[in-house]
C-alpha cells in the first residue's frame, strides 16, 4: 500500500513533466528540423564514403544512418534537468522542495523520465520518418527492437545520474556548465554519437567500452541496427553497473550538498 | 495544545570572505577566510494551536532561517524545537504532511500547466485518497473562487490569481500549521485584501498561521500576536493590542476649532504637524502630556467643533523599535570594544 502510494506519487510527477514538456512544442519543432538536416548531411556523407552498397567495418550505409537516427534522437531528447537543478540550488528553491514529502532525487528522476519519454519518442518518430524517406527501412527484428528499448531506458538512467551529478556541482562551484560542456563532448566521442565505437582504433574502443557514455548512445543504437544477445547482456551489465556506481556517487554528492545549506545558509 | 515550541534554538553559519583584487582571488584558491555568522540565537517560542502570529524583523534578522528550521530544512546548531509534536529536522517528511507553506516570491505551482494539474500532482505528493482529494479540491475551488482560471496554465495568470491558487494549493492536504512568507508581496490593493480575508477565514477554521511579512497591513489585519526578532533574538513578543499600547507614546490628534487661530502657543509634549485656519494636526507625546490636558489647553483657544484621536501607523511603531534596537546594539558593540 505504502509502495503503491509512492509509485503513484512519482508517476504523477513524471506525467506532469511530460505534460509540461509538450508546452515547448516550438522548441521541439526547431530541434526536429535540426535533426532532419543532420540526417540528410550524414546520409550524403556515408554515401560518398562507402557508396550505396558498400560497407564500413561490416556496417552498411543504411545501418549507419539508422544508428545515427537513434543516437541523435536520444541526445536531442535532452531535458531541462541541468537547468532545473541548477536553478533550484542557486535560487534556494531546493530548500522549499525539501519541505515537501518527497525524495528530491527521486522527484528529479521522475521528472526527467517524464520529459525524456516525450522528447525521445517524438525525436524517434520524426527522425525515423526522415531516415525512412532518405534511406528506407532497415531489417529490424523484434528482439533487436526489445533490446534497443531496454538499453534506451538503462542509458537514460545512466544519463540521469551523470547529468544530476553535474548539476549538483552547483552546491560547490559557481558554474556547473563547463562540466556539462565536457560531458557533451565525451558523448560525441566516447559515446559514439556519430559513428559506432567499433570503428575506433582498438585502444579507444576498449576505453569507450569501459566508460558510461557508450551506454547512453552507442549501446541502444547498436542493438537496434543488429545486436546479438551476448552483446545485449554485456551492455546491460555495464549499464547496470554504472547506474549503481553513479547513483551512489549522486546520493553522496546530494547529502554533502544539503549539508552545505546547513553550513553556509539557504 | 502547542503547535510550535522551541527552546534555546540557535543557528550559526560559516560565511566565506573573498579578498579583493586578482591577487586576492588567487590567494582564496588555497586559503579560505571566513567568519562565523549568528543567524538565530537562543530562540524560545510557544505558539498555541489556532493562533495567528506575525514573526517579523528587519532584513537579516533570522526570520527565514527560523522558518527553515521549523519546517525541517535546516538543522539547528543547538537547541530544541517541536512542531505539532515532531522534531522538524529529524522527521521532516512526516511533518511535511501536516504543514503548508506559501512563499510569496517562490511558486509551488508548476509554471506550464494549469492549477488543476498542479493540484492533482500535489494530491499525489501528499498521498491523498482520490475521494478525499476531489472533495477537498472542490471545497478550495469554491472558497478561493478559482473556477474561472482553474484550467488556465499558471504562466497566463495574473499575480493575484496565482497567489490565490498558491494559497489554496498549500491547504490541499489540510495542514494544521501554515507558514506564510510575504504572501501578499506584489499584489494590488484589492488582491491583497482578498488574500487577507482568505487567510483570516483559514485561521478561523483552526489552522495556526505563522506569518512573516514586511507589510504592516498584513501584520495588523491578520495577526493577534507579534513576535519581533532582531540580530537572531526575540525583541518583542506580545499581543497586537499591547504592542500598540506600549509603544504608542504618541497619538495623532486632528482638531477642528470653531474659529480660526493665528498662532498656537508652545505646549510641551504636543508637536504641531499641520495648521491651517481652524484645523490642526498634532502629534502628542502622552508620556509628557495627557489627552485630557491637551483637550483643556485647546479649549482655552476656541471651542472645539470636532476632534479625532488616532494611533500612528504600525509601520512607524515597528520602524521605531528597529531603530531603538539598532542603537542599543551599536552601544553594546562600542562598550565591548572599549573593554
Amino acid at each position: 500500500m505504502k509502495l503503491e502510494k509512492k509509485w503513484r506519487k512519482y508517476s504523477a510527477v513524471a506525467k506532469t513533466a511530460a505534460q509540461s514538456r509538450l508546452a515547448y512544442w516550438q522548441e521541439m519543432g526547431a530541434r526536429t528540423f535540426f535533426f532532419a538536416i543532420v540526417l540528410f548531411t550524414f546520409s550524403g556523407l556515408w554515401g560518398r564514403v562507402i557508396g550505396t552498397n558498400g560497407t564500413l567495418a561490416g556496417y552498411s550505409r543504411q545501418q549507419l544512418v539508422w544508428y545515427l537516427t537513434l543516437t541523435e534522437a536520444i541526445t536531442l531528447g535532452a531535458t531541462s534537468l541541468i537547468r532545473e537543478i541548477e536553478q533550484d540550488v542557486k535560487s534556494g528553491q531546493i530548500a522549499y522542495l525539501l519541505a515537501k514529502p518527497l525524495n528530491y532525487l527521486l522527484y528529479q528522476a521522475a521528472y526527467y523520465f517524464g520529459e525524456m519519454a516525450v522528447t525521445t519518442s517524438l525525436n524517434l518518430l520524426a527522425g525515423g520518418l526522415v531516415a525512412w524517406a532518405l534511406i528506407g527501412l532497415p531489417a529490424i527484428t523484434l528482439p533487436c527492437l526489445i533490446q534497443a528499448l531496454v538499453l534506451i531506458v538503462l542509458g537514460a538512467a545512466v544519463r540521469f545520474c551523470l547529468l544530476a551529478a553535474i548539476a549538483l556541482l552547483s552546491f560547490f562551484v559557481e558554474e556547473s556548465r563547463p562540466f556539462y560542456w565536457i560531458y557533451s563532448k565525451l558523448i560525441f566521442t566516447l559515446g559514439g554519437l556519430f559513428i559506432p565505437i567499433d570503428l575506433y582504433p582498438e585502444i579507444f574502443r576498449r576505453l569507450a567500452t569501459l566508460l558510461p557514455f557508450q551506454s547512453i548512445t552507442y549501446a541502444p543504437a547498436r542493438a537496434f541496427i543488429g545486436g546479438d544477445w551476448q552483446q545485449f547482456v554485456s551492455s546491460t551489465g555495464t549499464a547496470l553497473l554504472w547506474c549503481i556506481l553513479l547513483a551512489g556517487l549522486l546520493s553522496f554528492e546530494f547529502s554533502r550538498g544539503v549539508k552545505q545549506i546547513n553550513v553556509n545558509g539557504g | 495544545m502547542l503547535a510550535i515550541e522551541t527552546k534555546n534554538l540557535g543557528k550559526e553559519f560559516w560565511r566565506q570572505k573573498k579578498t579583493a583584487g586578482v591577487l586576492g582571488s588567487v590567494r582564496n584558491l588555497y586559503q579560505r577566510d571566513g567568519e562565523r555568522l549568528v543567524a538565530v540565537k537562543g530562540l524560545d517560542l510557544e505558539i498555541a494551536s489556532g493562533e495567528s502570529v506575525a514573526f517579523i524583523g528587519p532584513n537579516g534578522a533570522g526570520k527565514s532561517t527560523t522558518i527553515k528550521m521549523l519546517t525541517g530544512i535546516l538543522h539547528p546548531s543547538y537547541g530544541e524545537a517541536q512542531v505539532l509534536g515532531f522534531t522538524p529536522w529529524q522527521e521532516r517528511q512526516r511533518l511535511a504532511f501536516h504543514i503548508g507553506t506559501v512563499f510569496g516570491q517562490k511558486s509551488q505551482l508548476w509554471y506550464h500547466i494549469p492549477p488543476a494539474d498542479s493540484f492533482f500532482l500535489l494530491g499525489r505528493i501528499y498521498e491523498m485518497e482520490q475521494r478525499d482529494f476531489v472533495r477537498r479540491q472542490n471545497e478550495l475551488v469554491e472558497l478561493f473562487d478559482l473556477s474561472e482560471f482553474f484550467h488556465v496554465p499558471v504562466r497566463k495568470l495574473s499575480l493575484g490569481q496565482r497567489m490565490r491558487a498558491e494559497l489554496a494549493a498549500a491547504l490541499l492536504h489540510q495542514p494544521q500549521v501554515l507558514f506564510l512568507d510575504e504572501p501578499t508581496i506584489g499584489l494590488d490593493v484589492v488582491a491583497r485584501q482578498n488574500m487577507r480575508n482568505l487567510i483570516r477565514e483559514i485561521n478561523a477554521l483552526g489552522v495556526t498561521v505563522f506569518l512573516t511579512s514586511h507589510d504592516t497591513g498584513d501584520i495588523e489585519n491578520l495577526c493577534k500576536r507579534v513576535i519581533m526578532i532582531d540580530n537572531g533574538g526575540i525583541v518583542i513578543d506580545q499581543s497586537m493590542n499591547s504592542l500598540k499600547r506600549d509603544h504608542l507614546a504618541a497619538k495623532i490628534i486632528r482638531v477642528r476649532l470653531e474659529a480660526a487661530i493665528d498662532n498656537l502657543p508652545c505646549i510641551t509634549g504636543a508637536q504641531v504637524l499641520k495648521h491651517k485656519g481652524a484645523g490642526l494636526k498634532i502629534a502628542l507625546d502622552t508620556s509628557k502630556l495627557s489627552i485630557d490636558e491637551l483637550y483643556m489647553r485647546l479649549r482655552e483657544l476656541a471651542p472645539i467643533a470636532d476632534i479625532t484621536i488616532g494611533d500612528p501607523p504600525l509601520e512607524d511603531i515597528i520602524a521605531n523599535i528597529y531603530r531603538h534596537n539598532q542603537a542599543l546594539e551599536q552601544e553594546r558593540r562600542e562598550l565591548a570594544n572599549e573593554t
